[in-house]
C-alpha cells in the first residue's frame, strides 16, 4: 500500500506542478497535420503540408487569391511591387518591393529572384518545379537559359519568355531563395544538405524549431510587411497521426485547425461552440474508370486496341446511367459533395456549363442502351453476353479507403441489376497506382485533385506518352484540338467557351464515369479570425489570419 | 569461465551472420515486391522527367547485384545508405527516432517487470484468497484487451473528459522556455498515458507467466522442507520461490523487450510519438528501400541483443544451463 500511496503522491505532484497546466500558448495557432514534413526546403516541398509551410517561409513574387464572385483565380503582387508587360506580351518588367530583408539582415534583390529561377530549373538540383517552366527559354535539359533575364537595377529585372508562348503572371509563382546562402553549395549536393543549410528566410514567419515527427514551430517575423500586431506570434504545425486524436485535440483546444474531417463527425463537431466548420469545395472528385483500351495488349507491347467491354462510348454511357452516384453523395458524403458530370469543376463559374447536368440514375435506360449495342443475356444466367464475351470484369480499388470500399460495393450492386458482373479487388495503394499508370488495370476507382489554374491536357490528350495521367486511354480528336487551343489561349470568354465544349464531349463520350465532387471539410477554432476557406485551400495566406488573444 | 567466454564469442558471430542474412533477405524482398519508390514524384503538377532523374539518382536503374554491392558497402561504412525520402544517411534518420524508442521501451519494460513481480508476490502470499483471484482475473482481462483500445480509452478518460494529460506528443510547445524541473514534469505528463498503454498488457502477460511458475515451485519438495523447518512464508517466497520461478520469465521478457525496442506502432500512432514503429511503417508505405532495410537491421540488432542479454541473465541465475548447452 505504501508504494501505491507514493505513486499517487507523485501523480499529484506532476498534475499541480507549475507550468504543466495549459499546453497551448495564447498567441499561438496550432494546425493539426497527419504526417511530418520530410522537407521544409522550398525546393523539395512535395506534399500539401510541406507546400503550406514553405509558402509561409519563402514567399513568392505573386500572391494567388480566389475571386469567389467570378469563380476564378486573382493574381496580385506579393514580393513584387508591380509588373509591366512588354508590347508583345512576351516580356515583363518585374519591380520588387524595396526594403525586404532576409532573416540574416541582407536585402532581398533582383539577384535573388533570378538566381531562384536558375536553381529551381536546374536538373542537378531535382527541385519540385523542375521542367515546368514551359513558357521560358530553356536548354535541352529544361534549365532556364541565362538570357531569359536582364537585370534593370538592384530591385528590377526583365523576364523574356519563349517565342510563341502564352505567359502570364502565374509563370512567376516561385518561392524566392537567398542567393548568398545557396550559391556556395554544389548544385547536386543541395538535396542532401538540408540540415547544413542555414534557414535564411524572408517570410511573415520564420522557423523557430522543427521537432521531427512532433511539430514545426514558426515565429512571427516582425520585420515582414505582411504581419501586424494582430497576427499570431506563432504558428505551429503539430503532427497528430491518428484522426481520432486530432478530433479530440480540436475539441480540447489543443489544436486550432484540422482538415479532412469525416462527414460522420460533422454533426458532433457542430455542437461545440469553440469549433467552426468550413468547406473547400470543388477541388477533388472520384471517378470509376473504364479502360478504353485493352490493358493486356497495351502492357505487352504498347499496342492500342479497343477494349472489348469499355471501348464503346455508348456502353460507357450505360455504365454511368446504371450507377447511382446520388446515393453515394446522400448516404456516404451526407451531401458534403455533389454528383459530377465532367472534370471541369463547378467552382470555375465562367468555364462551367450549368446546362450539362450529371446523368440521372436510370437502370432501365442503361439496359436499353446495352441491348441496342448487342449485349443480351443469352444463357439466362443474369449476366449479359455479346458473342462469346460475358460482361464480367474486375474492379480494382486502392485498399484502406472506406469511401472507395463503399462506392465499389454500390457499383457492384447497381451494375448487377443491369446484368453486369464485377469482382472488387482492393490493391495496396502503391501497387495500385503503379498498375494504373502503366495502364494494366481494366476498371478501377480513383480520384483527382484538380490543378488551379485549370489544366486538362495531361489527363485527356490522346498521345499517351504526352498524357501520362490519361490512364483510361481516352482518345478523341475533337478533345485533342480543344486541349491544344486552350493550352495556347489566354484567359478570355472564348477560352471559357472552349471549356464548355470540352464538357459536352465528356458528357457524350463518358471516358470514365465521373462520380462526385468531395468537399474537404475543415474544422477550426472560433478564435481564428480572417480565415478564408476557398477552393485554394484552408491553410492559405496564413499571415492574414488574426486571433482574439 | 572459459566456456562462458567462448559462448559469448560464438553467439556474437552467429548474431552477425543472422543479421547479415536478415538484411539480405529484406533487400531481396523489397526488390521483388511490387511498388515504385518514385511514385510520389509522379503527379500532374510535376514534370515526368523528374521521376526519371530521381530513379537514376536512387540507383534504381542499376542492376540488382550492383545495388546489393552498394548496399553492403554502405552498411559496413555505418551509413546504411541514403534514405530516398529524407535524402540523408539512413543511420542519421534512425538516430532521430531510436533514442526515444529505447527510452520508452526500457521504461515500459522496467515497469512491466516491477508490476508483474509485485503483484505475483502479493498474490502468492495469500494463495487462493480473494485478492489472488481478483489479481488473476484482472490480469486476464487486461491481457485480452488490445492496446489500441486501452490507448483510446485512456485518451477519452484523461484527456477528453478530465483534461489532465495531453493526448499526444512528447513535450509542450513551450518546453524550451521551461526550467529543468518543469521540463521533467512536462515530459512525464506527456508520457504517462503512452506508458500505461504499453505497460499494462505486457505486465499482465509477465504476471501470468510468473504466477504459474510460482505455483509450480510453491508445491516443490524443498519449499515444503523449508516450511517444516519453520522458515517464514515471506522469506520463502522472496528468497527461494521468486528466484526459482523467474527463469522462464526471463525468456519471455527478452522477447517482450525486443518487441518494444523495435517500435510499437499502434501506441506511437495513437499518441503521436516519434518512434521506430512509425518510421518503419512510413518507410514501407513509401518504398524507401534503404530506410526499410536500415530499420529492419536495427530492429534485428535490438532483438538479438535483448535475447542475448536474457540468456546471460538466465545463465547468471542458473549456471547449470551452460552445462546443458541450452544457451548455445
Amino acid at each position: 500500500m505504501k508504494q501505491i500511496r507514493y505513486l499517487l503522491l507523485l501523480t499529484c505532484v506532476i498534475l499541480i506542478f507549475p507550468g504543466c497546466g495549459s499546453e497551448q500558448k495564447k498567441s499561438a495557432l496550432v494546425i493539426g497535420i497527419s504526417s511530418d514534413p520530410e522537407s521544409i526546403n522550398a525546393l523539395y516541398a512535395f506534399s500539401g503540408n510541406e507546400i503550406n509551410i514553405t509558402e509561409i517561409l519563402y514567399p513568392s513574387l505573386i500572391q494567388m487569391d480566389w475571386d469567389s464572385v467570378k469563380g476564378a483565380l486573382a493574381v496580385s503582387p506579393l514580393l513584387a511591387d508591380k509588373f509591366v508587360w512588354g508590347k508583345n506580351s512576351l516580356s515583363v518588367d518585374v519591380h520588387l518591393k524595396k526594403g525586404i530583408t532576409w532573416s540574416d539582415g541582407k536585402e532581398l534583390t533582383a539577384d535573388d529572384v533570378i538566381f531562384s529561377f536558375d536553381l529551381f530549373s536546374d536538373p542537378l538540383v531535382q527541385s519540385r518545379l523542375y521542367g515546368i517552366f514551359k513558357n521560358f527559354r530553356t536548354d535541352e535539359n529544361l534549365k532556364i537559359l541565362p538570357e531569359s533575364f536582364r537585370k534593370i537595377n538592384k530591385y528590377a529585372f526583365t523576364v523574356f519568355f519563349r517565342e510563341k508562348s502564352n505567359p502570364s503572371l502565374i509563370d512567376l509563382d516561385l518561392p524566392v531563395l537567398p542567393k548568398h546562402i545557396y550559391e556556395g553549395i554544389k548544385r547536386d549536393n543541395i538535396v542532401y544538405a538540408e540540415k547544413e543549410i542555414k534557414p535564411v528566410l524572408c517570410g511573415p514567419f520564420l522557423l523557430k524549431a522543427w521537432n521531427k515527427n512532433q511539430s514545426v514551430v514558426l515565429v512571427k517575423n516582425p520585420k515582414s510587411f505582411l504581419v501586424n500586431e494582430k497576427t499570431p506570434d506563432e504558428i505551429i504545425f503539430k503532427v497528430v497521426p491518428d484522426y481520432n486524436s486530432r478530433i479530440t485535440q480540436l475539441k480540447n483546444n489543443e489544436i486550432d485547425l484540422a482538415e479532412d474531417i469525416k462527414t460522420d463527425d460533422v454533426e458532433e463537431l457542430g455542437k461545440y461552440k469553440n469549433i467552426v466548420l468550413g468547406y473547400v469545395k470543388g477541388r477533388e472528385y472520384d471517378y470509376a474508370a473504364w479502360n478504353n483500351i485493352d490493358p493486356v495488349e497495351y502492357s505487352a507491347d504498347k499496342k492500342i486496341k479497343e477494349n472489348n467491354l469499355f471501348g464503346n462510348a455508348e456502353v460507357r454511357k450505360a455504365l454511368t446511367l446504371g450507377i447511382n452516384r446520388f446515393e453515394i453523395v446522400k448516404d456516404y458524403l451526407l451531401n458534403y459533395g455533389e454528383a459530377a458530370s465532367s472534370p471541369v469543376s463547378p467552382v470555375f463559374k465562367d468555364s462551367y456549363d450549368e446546362n450539362i447536368r450529371p446523368y440521372p440514375y436510370d437502370p432501365y435506360a442503361a439496359r436499353e442502351i446495352l441491348k441496342s449495342e448487342g449485349w443480351r443475356d443469352i444463357d439466362n444466367d443474369g449476366i449479359l453476353e455479346k458473342g462469346n464475351i460475358e460482361f464480367s470484369f474486375t474492379l480494382n480499388i486502392p485498399s484502406g479507403n472506406p469511401r472507395r470500399d463503399f462506392t465499389a460495393a454500390l457499383i457492384k450492386n447497381n451494375l448487377r441489376m443491369i446484368g453486369i458482373d464485377l469482382q472488387i479487388e482492393p490493391i495496396e495503394p502503391s501497387v495500385f497506382f503503379e498498375k494504373m499508370f502503366n495502364r494494366e488495370l481494366n476498371a478501377w476507382i480513383a480520384g483527382w485533385s484538380i490543378p488551379v489554374p485549370q489544366y486538362y491536357k495531361t489527363y485527356w490528350y490522346s498521345n499517351l506518352e504526352e498524357a501520362p495521367f490519361n490512364a483510361a486511354g481516352f482518345m478523341n480528336r475533337q478533345m485533342d484540338s480543344l486541349l491544344i487551343i486552350i493550352e495556347n489561349e489566354k484567359d478570355s470568354p472564348e477560352k471559357d467557351e472552349h471549356y464548355k465544349e470540352m464538357q459536352a464531349i465528356f458528357y457524350e463520350q463518358n471516358p470514365v464515369t465521373f462520380l462526385f465532387w468531395i468537399d474537404n471539410i475543415v474544422a477550426y477554432n472560433s478564435r481564428i479570425k480572417k480565415i478564408h476557406i476557398t477552393p485554394l485551400g484552408a491553410v492559405h495566406h496564413i499571415w492574414e489570419w488574426e486571433t482574439d488573444d | 569461465m572459459i566456456k562462458a567466454g567462448s559462448l559469448i564469442i560464438k553467439r556474437i558471430v552467429n548474431s552477425f551472420l543472422l543479421l547479415f542474412l536478415l538484411a539480405t533477405f529484406v533487400f531481396l524482398l523489397l526488390r521483388a515486391a511490387p511498388g515504385d519508390p518514385v511514385s510520389k514524384y509522379i503527379s500532374p503538377t510535376l514534370h515526368p522527367q523528374l521521376a526519371e532523374n530521381l530513379r537514376d539518382s536512387f540507383g534504381l536503374n542499376e542492376s540488382a547485384l550492383s545495388q546489393y554491392i552498394d548496399f553492403i558497402t554502405e552498411t559496413f561504412t555505418g551509413n546504411l545508405g541514403i534514405s530516398f525520402n529524407y535524402r540523408v544517411p539512413v543511420a542519421s534518420v534512425i538516430m532521430e527516432f531510436l533514442p526515444f524508442t529505447i527510452m520508452l521501451a526500457l521504461l515500459s519494460f522496467s515497469l512491466q517487470m516491477m508490476i508483474a513481480i509485485y503483484f505475483s508476490l502479493k498474490a502468492a502470499g495469500k494463495k487462493g484468497s480473494k485478492r489472488d483471484k481478483f489479481i488473476s482475473e484482472t490480469s486476464l482481462l487486461i491481457y485480452a484487451l488490445p492496446s489500441f483500445f486501452i490507448g483510446v480509452l485512456l485518451i477519452y478518460l484523461f484527456s477528453e473528459l478530465a483534461g489532465i494529460f495531453p493526448s499526444s506528443g512528447v513535450k509542450s510547445f513551450s518546453y524550451d522556455e521551461m526550467n529543468i524541473l518543469e521540463k521533467l514534469a512536462d515530459i512525464i505528463k506527456h508520457l504517462i498515458l503512452p506508458l500505461i498503454t504499453l505497460t499494462v498488457t505486457g505486465a499482465a502477460v509477465m504476471y501470468r507467466y510468473l504466477r504459474t511458475n510460482m505455483d509450480e515451485v510453491f508445491n516443490s519438495g524443498y519449499v515444503m522442507y523449508l516450511r517444516s523447518n519453520g522458515v517464514g512464508e515471506k522469506e520463502i517466497i522472496r528468497k527461494h520461490i521468486l528466484p526459482n520461478s523467474i527463469s522462464p520469465l526471463i525468456a519471455v521478457a527478452g522477447i517482450e523487450l525486443g518487441i518494444l525496442l523495435s517500435g510499437t506502432l499502434i501506441t506511437e500512432v495513437i499518441f503521436g510519438l516519434p518512434g521506430m514503429g512509425r518510421l518503419t511503417m512510413m518507410a514501407i508505405l513509401q518504398r524507401d528501400y534503404p530506410l526499410v532495410t536500415g530499420c529492419a537491421l536495427v530492429s534485428g540488432v535490438l532483438i538479438v541483443m535483448s535475447n542475448f542479454i536474457a540468456d546471460l541473465v538466465k545463465y547468471k541465475l542458473d549456471k547449470r544451463l551452460l552445462a546443458k548447452g541450452i544457451l548455445d
